[in-house]
Formats: structure tokens, C-alpha cells, sequence
């Protein structure tokens, strides 16, 4: 079975911790449902480990949003946001390995049509 | 130490220039014209110009990504090991300095043209990392 053509996951990530929230589906994420993908990514973590990124979660709200509001984006997508006062490799990935992510809901329709 | 583009995130000339800086290097390294792996642009065409990654390449198998931070009073040297998709990736995250950039070529020698084990490259980054770029 062929993969469905957007897929992606953001990552939280250090020496000790590994927990993520993909995705892979047929429509692109919107920016709202990515905003919601890290709400929900933050809801698995610890308190401790939330409070370690919550610069990076801020940072990662922005690109998601600045995303959003400038057409999302394509793969291939990496970007990092780490908190460098922890030497164990604490940070917040975003990868887009396939499609698109962020978009807007407009966008989400043109795409469609372009598929159909 | 003397830090290199020191206003890339202010000046996109400067910013260009920096990422053509690391277009040279690994040219250079590989022997070849290289293409930037990662998309670096909203769908609108906008540059993210922030520097996350400010370049990266694949090559067979194998990515480098470069993250470039804001110069300060002690320069950031952090690599990792990581994957995109099936690919494996080094992950240099730095402040550009005349230190650090013969280390970034070290490494992409390393990881790309030698092609050492992973095994090797984190025994490589922890000596790195016993070792940090002086200030």
C-alpha cells in the first residue's frame, strides 16, 4: 500500500528522552493542527522535561504560526531548537519527511484540487 | 578567536554570503557541486534566514545539517547524530568562528568521504566534546 504523501513528526529529544507526535495522512496538517500536534506532544512529557524546552516550544509555536501565515511548507523540512544551558542534547525537532505541513486551510482546498 | 559573518542574521548579503561560504567548503571536500538537501522557504518563496540549518547536503546515503547561532563570548560546538527518513545525519550546531570552521570540514570529511561507522563518529564527537573550541 502506498504511503499517504504527507508525513512528518515533531520530536522531543535528549540524552534521556525520546517522545513524539507524527503524522502521515492524505490532506496536509494546517498550521491550527500542527499548533495542536505540540500541545499535544508537551502533554506526554514530564513536567520537568516541558519546563527544560519551554523556550523551544515557544520557538517552534512560531515557525508552525510564521508557517501558517506564508503558504506552510515542503519537504524535505529539519529544524532544531535546543536548549543549549543543557549539555544533553535537550531541544524540540520538527521534521517534514514527505508533503506538506502548516498550510492553510485555502491551501489545504488548492492542493485537493490539484490532486483531483 | 575571530568570529566569521558575525551579522548573518541581520544582513541577508552577508547571510547569502555564509551560506555560500559553506557551499565552497563542501564543494570542496566532496569534489563536486553540491545541492542544499533541506528546503530553507515557506511556500511563499520566503527565506527563513534565521540559520536553522543555514546549509546542508546529502550525499548517498548520508546528510550533514548545519545550524549557525549568533556569535557570543563562548562559542557553541554541539554535533549529534540523528536520521531523516531512511538517510543518517550529522548534526553541527555552531557559532562560525576560524576555529570552528576547519572542525565543520574535519567533520564532513569524516562522516561524508571517509565514511566512518557511527560507532566511530560518536567516539570522534565526545572527544570533540572533552575538548571545547577556546574562547
Amino acid at each position: 500500500m502506498a504511503k499517504p504523501p504527507h508525513r512528518g513528526r515533531l520530536q522531543a529529544q535528549s540524552d534521556n528522552v525520546e517522545e513524539s507526535k507524527a503524522w502521515a495522512q492524505d490532506k496536509p496538517p494546517t498550521w491550527q493542527e500542527g499548533l495542536e500536534m505540540l500541545n499535544k506532544l508537551e502533554d506526554k512529557l514530564s513536567k520537568k522535561e516541558r519546563e527544560k524546552r519551554k523556550e523551544q516550544f515557544k520557538q517552534a509555536e512560531r515557525f508552525i504560526t510564521n508557517a501558517g501565515k506564508s503558504g506552510g511548507v515542503q519537504s524535505p523540512i529539519k529544524k532544531s531548537f535546543e536548549n543549549e544551558k543543557f549539555d544533553d542534547g535537550t531541544r524540540l525537532d520538527i521534521e517534514v519527511s514527505a508533503g506538506w505541513f502548516a498550510v492553510s486551510i485555502a491551501l489545504v482546498a488548492l492542493i485537493i484540487i490539484f490532486v483531483l | 578567536m575571530k568570529h566569521l559573518f558575525k551579522n548573518f542574521l541581520e544582513d541577508k548579503k552577508i547571510y547569502r554570503l555564509n551560506e555560500r561560504y559553506y557551499q565552497s567548503m563542501f564543494n570542496e571536500v566532496l569534489a563536486q557541486e553540491v545541492q542544499p538537501f533541506y528546503r530553507t522557504t515557506y511556500g511563499n518563496g520566503e527565506s527563513f534566514l534565521d540559520g536553522n540549518p543555514i546549509f546542508s547536503t546529502a550525499y548517498h546515503d548520508r546528510i550533514v545539517r548545519i545550524i549557525q547561532k549568533s556569535p557570543s563570548s563562548k562559542p557553541a560546538w554541539r554535533v549529534w547524530l540523528d536520521q531523516f527518513d531512511n538517510l543518517e545525519e550529522l548534526v553541527i550546531s555552531l557559532e562560525l568562528t576560524d576555529q570552528s570552521s576547519p572542525l565543520v570540514r574535519q567533520f564532513v570529511q569524516k562522516w561524508l568521504v571517509e565514511r566512518l561507522p557511527k560507532e566511530d563518529m560518536q567516539e570522534l564527537i565526545s572527544e570533540q566534546k572533552a575538548r571545547p573550541l577556546p574562547s
